[in-house]
């Protein structure tokens, strides 16, 4: 497919991915390092017949990318920590009702108003499990310009798909870094299930598949509802059955696709004396590192995880077993290294490599010199 | 054998005009087919704190886009040079506007001066709007990036003349 | 005989769950007459969207209407999102005053002040009714309620004023006592464009005819002849409620201003 090569940051690239999977509203509210998406989306969809709305908070942008992805729209929002901790809420009943929509996390430095131009990658854990409730939902994490762009698409068709919200845990180093960036003419759009009047909206036998979306205004009468419901909408406020069957199907409709979901890149793990899982700008400077080391002789395994939820444990697991040690750095005080840990399960020591503050970007040099001492 | 990539810092005060700079810089290798990265560094955005251009260059794509060290710094405003310092490799090239003080070089370090603010029209109480241009049209002259390509850059960016006539004064500096 | 309004009702989920006495059915009878005085011979072309309480149980599921019923305070913007993507359609936002002027009250103000077009029907019965008869933000100043036992130590906010202040096309108040001035207020809302607002004083028999000693037929009684014509309104609110019209303007709404931004693109 024809391309055109151009000069972006990690924020435009990601807007430009959203226009060419055909997001066609957006509402949020400005913050930083998150901005650029929304001052772009702001000039760009009103030209194409889109909607873009600057609402009073992050709750109301969420809520309002519910109600126009139910009336139809390709929805999608940006933000950073503090607006992502307030669009928690939106993102629960999304879940719950299934529907449609992308929310875009810049990370900065929390918690509070933290750093806020400075970035961090302290939001994993709660990009997973910041709602209340037993829920499942997709996160992806760019590590550049271009994934910025890929994965815009693919966080939009997925969503769809699976009718499902997905976030797009981006940081302040990736949004604001530009790159290379190939933008095919066309991109590939999926599109939610049509509900055509039979079988119900919010059940389908089969798990791994979203059931049909009714559109509104077409007189099926949707049913709608933020509270546990059966298949056809209706509220069953004490049943145990009801409960269960709807949460845990809304479970495995993520979690038994998380092989199908996966995106992770795998550099020299076959033969690797020491691995590294990362995601994010630390994933860049991994790779670095690798490059290093390369140098001196020493095999160091790089896996990327672009997908970071469902976690591919896969690709975690095989590099467990083949290296003496695993680093995992982050810029944080620890999170992915928790579940790298888990699924590892003893198989070789797991050493967290930390930087967090003033949003200075791990380095090449500081991996590897880890690296060097885990040998 | 492929040269390693080659990192550049612009750094100044906000308003000086640094980010279009490192912009302008960043395209103009893009256009001649490098691998670029360019990151812009600041605080809050409020006029007057240091502000920074982070450019990288490479003939391979580039693994890890956060340079770690410069291999050169422009620096016009004394507010941001702390940051720069510890910064430069050893050999690199340290460009300062010829008011900024350096207390004591790096050793091994090139220093060169200009006065890129006054040529740009700027003095006490100005911070001199389009040093940053003076001062790559400099870069330029040194051999780091072609005068063309940041002249072509600079003609589809609002204020295509003036802008690339302070390149060209930065270019024909001694 | 089929009731009238029945073509507008899912039939089979009814008798609804409201309380002996609730005001909840004397708002959904003003609504739906409105309605169909409108000429609308159902409710297809429309979408209602409430949030948590007993008042976003008025549409979702007793109409038979595509009915959204999110999360508590979240109906409007959820309701604005709907309107934004498919303008041809009637958004119809239905809450209590605890949902909609409490935790809501930011995106209540809002959607005013963006005069977006949407008629919101707010059901005030003075007390969080669904979660035990908590304090609101319309709860008359020195009435004791569960969290307020020694009496509501705040004011009540007079949301009609706020709405109306804030930018809305039109806003009435008027009580469930008055059902045919309540269907007209409704009806002329239904007719207009921007930001509607009707807000409509309800017993809530449980929460508050406890607290007033009053029984359902009488407490329906007392919010009708504490009711006083808007011009002629005395004393404070809570103590007296003013009715009538607070807005009563025609300019052009969100939707439109929006899509001339497209066309000048």
């Amino acid at each position: 497919m024809p391309s055109q090569e151009r000069f972006l940051s990690g924020n435009l690239a990601l807007a430009e991915g959203a226009l060419a999977a055909g997001v066609d509203f957006y509402a949020g509210y400005p913050i930083t390092p998150s901005s650029e998406i929304m001052e772009h989306l702001a000039r760009e969809l009103p030209k194409r017949g889109g909607t873009f709305l600057q609402a009073e908070d992050e709750i109301a942008s969420v809520f309002m990318l519910i109600g126009a992805s139910w009336a139809g729209a390709r929805a999608l929002t940006a933000t950073s920590g503090p607006g992502f901790s307030l669009m928690q809420e939106g993102l629960g009943i999304a879940v719950m009702t299934e529907t449609p929509l992308v929310v875009v996390d810049v990370m900065r430095l929390g918690p509070g108003t933290g750093q806020a131009s400075k970035a961090g990658q302290g939001d994993l854990m709660q990009a997973r499990w910041g709602r209340h409730g037993d829920q499942h939902l997709v996160v992806y994490a760019p590590t550049s310009a271009q994934d910025c762009f890929d994965l815009a698409v693919r966080a939009v068709n997925t969503a769809e798909r699976l009718r499902v919200p997905v976030v797009l845990l981006s940081d302040e180093l990736v949004a604001h870094t530009w790159e290379r960036v190939r933008v095919p003419e066309r991109v590939e759009r999926a599109e939610r299930t049509p509900f055509l009047g039979k079988g119900p909206p919010f059940h389908s036998d089969d798990p791994r598949v979203a059931p049909p979306m009714p559109a509104l205004g077409e007189g099926h009468g949707v049913l709608m509802t933020g509270s546990t419901h059966d298949g056809r909408g209706r509220r069953f406020t004490s049943d145990p059955a009801v409960h269960r069957t709807l949460v845990t199907r809304l479970w495995d409709k993520v979690h038994l696709h998380r092989d199908d979901l996966a995106v992770v890149e795998e550099h020299g793990v076959e033969g690797a004396e020491v691995g590294v899982v990362a995601y994010g700008s630390a994933a860049r400077a991994a790779l670095g590192a690798r490059e290093l080391l390369q140098a001196e002789g020493v095999r160091l395994g790089v896996v990327v995880l672009k997908t970071l939820w469902p976690l591919p444990e896969g690709p975690i697991r095989r590099l467990a077993e083949r290296v003496r040690a695993i680093v995992v750095p982050e810029l944080s005080l620890g999170q992915l290294v928790l579940d790298v840990e888990r699924v590892a399960a003893g198989r070789c020591p797991v050493h967290l490599l930390s930087k967090v503050g003033g949003g200075v970007p791990l380095y090449p040099s500081e991996i590897a010199a880890q690296v060097r001492e885990v040998r | 054998m492929k040269d390693k990539p080659f990192a550049v810092v612009l750094s100044g005060i906000g308003g000086q005009g640094v980010l279009f700079a490192g912009r302008l810089l960043a395209r103009a290798w893009f256009g001649q087919g490098r691998e670029v990265a360019l990151r812009y560094v600041y605080g809050a955005e409020v006029m007057g704190t240091a502000v920074h251009a982070e450019v990288v260059a490479a003939d391979a794509p580039l693994l890890c886009p956060f340079p770690e060290a410069f291999d050169a710094a422009l620096v016009l405003h004394q507010a941001a040079l702390p940051e720069v310092l510890p910064r430069l490799s050893p050999g690199g090239l340290l460009l300062l506007d010829a008011e900024v003080e350096v207390p004591a070089a790096p050793s091994g370090v090139r220093v060169e001066r200009r006065p890129f603010v006054l040529l740009a029209g700027g003095g006490p109480g100005d911070p001199g709007r389009a040093s940053p241009l003076v001062a790559l049209g400099f870069l330029a002259r040194l051999g780091h990036v072609p005068l063309e390509a940041l002249l072509g850059v600079a003609s589809r960016e609002p204020n295509a003349e003036e802008n690339q006539a302070f390149l060209r004064r930065g270019h024909a500096l001694e | 005989m089929r009731h009238p309004l029945a073509p507008y009702l899912r039939e089979e989920v009814l008798p609804g769950p409201f309380c002996p006495g609730c005001g909840n059915g004397l708002v959904l009878g003003a609504l739906l007459r409105a309605v169909a005085r409108a000429g609308y011979t159902s409710l297809r072309d429309f979408v209602f969207v409430s949030g948590i309480g007993c008042a976003a149980w008025i549409p979702s599921p007793h109409l038979k209407a595509d009915t959204l019923h999110v999360a508590h305070g979240r109906a409007i913007p959820t309701a604005i999102g709907v309107k934004l993507h498919r303008p041809e359609l009637q958004v119809v936002v239905v809450g209590g005053d605890g949902d909609l002027a409490g935790i809501g009250g930011g995106h209540l103000v809002h959607a005013a002040r963006r005069n977006a077009d949407l008629l919101v029907l707010m059901v005030n019965n003075l007390v969080y009714g669904m979660t035990g008869g908590q304090v609101g933000p319309a709860t008359p100043h020195g009435l004791p309620t569960s969290t307020t036992p020694y009496g509501n130590p705040e004011r009540p906010l007079d949301t009609s004023a706020v709405v109306a202040a804030a930018g809305a096309n039109y806003a009435a108040r008027w009580t469930a006592a008055h059902g045919k001035a309540l269907e007209e207020a409704i009806l002329t809302a239904l007719g207009r464009r921007g930001f509607r607002f009707v807000e409509a004083l309800s017993p809530c028999p449980g929460r508050l005819g406890g607290r007033l000693k009053l029984e359902p037929a009488p407490l329906l009684r007392w919010l009708r002849d504490q009711a006083v014509p808007r011009d002629e309104a005395v004393g404070t609110l809570g103590e007296r409620f003013p009715v009538g019209v607070y807005a009563d303007r025609d300019e052009p709404g969100l939707v439109e201003v929006l899509r001339g931004q497209r066309v000048e693109r």
